[in-house]
């Protein structure tokens, strides 16, 4: 055993993802835990709205990095929190240039950015490149414990949605800035065109660390049933489409042949997916976690899996 | 001195082309900037934009101009009204 901490040792952005209820914060957090104890400066981020780092360590992790154990620490990325920097940082930069009245004006415009469907998206996914982003990272391995599938997709495709949509803006924008000097009343430098290019080398750069194999990889954590390995199938497969690399499966809670009485029924159900799950994801290393007798609480209990890892 | 022909350039320009074309091209000019605003704050007028948190760090920049261009997009008139108004008649 140890397989894949092995594997994954040149790794500096490890993907903990799968279906609800697998186990995904369990394995993350093993991983983060072996990680750290071979000597490498680990910081373990929850990018799920619901988080459960907290109560997995029993300790309490908040928006702010912050130590957990020896060369271990943890960060739970709060949308709100990072939204309300964001905008309080546009209205700083708004004090100097806008007149007061102006301000007043656009606050409901503030206001109702803040509320839309996308931002907390956004704001996640900022914080996300934020901590990736090399020339401010100090650690030598980030785990994300992701959110269920559909959410973490989201977040990993954004680059690519976003830089096609900023594109179409800079062309616009270019059109109309063109056009005014045509007609002889627009400067040569337009500062829209600067924020818009810049936002977009930020998304580029978070792509090319995303669909960088050498870099970043993707972990699945599933159960032996039909389901996780349903989903995961299919989130492989969009995956491989926005060029992002999966390199292990993780099969948690898997009954022991030694387990006897009632489970040895659900044993040999498992035994069919087991099997599947093998063949499905022949290319990746598949590790297997299994159930174990007592619930997994604290380092102690984290340690105890990571062993497996 | 690059900036000193860019800026000869525009005054020239300026001044040979006739006043109507100058125009035309001014109504296109403002036209295309009120469409980019439509994209960029399409949700101040009901229109839901998904990425509107991304189009707040142009507030800065181009807030002067919302309350104008909100003024402009709420009495647009007709099509033909529109397309007529780009020409000199």
């Amino acid at each position: 055993m140890g397989e894949l901490a092995e594997k994954l040792k040149g790794r500096s952005f490890v993907f903990f993802g799968g279906k609800g209820g697998t186990g995904k914060t369990t394995c993350a957090a093993a991983f983060a835990l072996r990680a750290s104890c071979d000597g490498r400066k680990t910081l373990i981020a929850s990018t799920d709205p619901a988080h459960s780092l907290s109560d997995i360590f029993g300790v309490a992790i908040g928006p702010k990095e912050r130590p957990i154990s020896r060369g271990l620490y943890g960060i739970e990325i709060d949308p709100e929190e990072e939204a309300k920097k964001y905008i309080t940082r546009v209205k700083e930069q708004m004090q100097g240039v806008v007149s007061s009245v102006i301000i007043q004006e656009i606050e409901r415009q503030i206001d109702a950015a803040y509320l839309s469907p996308g931002s907390e998206e956004a704001a996640t996914f900022d914080k996300f490149v934020e901590l990736m982003d090399e020339a401010g990272n100090p650690y030598d391995l980030i785990v994300f414990d992701t959110a269920p599938t559909g959410h973490t997709l989201r977040l990993l495709t954004l680059p690519e949605i976003l830089g096609a949509w900023m594109d179409s803006l800079i062309a616009r924008r270019s059109r109309a800035v063109k056009l005014l000097r045509m007609a002889s009343s627009g400067s040569r430098d337009d500062p829209i065109i600067k924020v818009l290019e810049k936002r977009k080398a930020g998304f580029e750069k978070a792509r090319a660390i995303l669909t960088d194999p050498s870099v970043t990889s993707f972990v699945f954590v599933i159960n032996a049933e039909k389901l996780p390995i349903a989903e995961t199938a299919k989130a492989l497969f969009i995956l491989r489409k926005y060029g992002i690399a999966a390199d292990g499966i993780v099969i948690n809670k898997v009954i022991p042949p030694e387990a006897g009485g009632l489970l040895e029924k659900r044993r040999a159900i498992q035994e069919k997916y087991l099997a599947e799950a093998r063949t499905k994801f022949s290319g990746l290393w598949i590790t297997e976690i299994p159930l174990l007798d007592t619930d997994v609480d604290g380092i102690e209990g984290l340690s105890k899996v990571a062993t497996f890892l | 001195m690059k900036k000193a022909i860019s800026f000869l350039k525009d005054v020239f320009s300026a001044i040979l082309k006739a006043p109507a074309e100058n125009a035309i091209t001014r109504k296109e000019a403002f036209d295309a900037n009120d469409n980019f605003f439509l994209i960029l704050y399409g949700d101040l007028l009901g229109i839901p934009n998904p990425v509107s948190y991304y189009t707040l760090e142009l507030l800065p920049y181009l807030a002067p101009e919302i309350e104008g261009w909100e003024r402009r997009i709420q009495n647009r008139g007709s099509v033909i009204e529109e397309k007529a108004a780009q020409f000199n008649f």
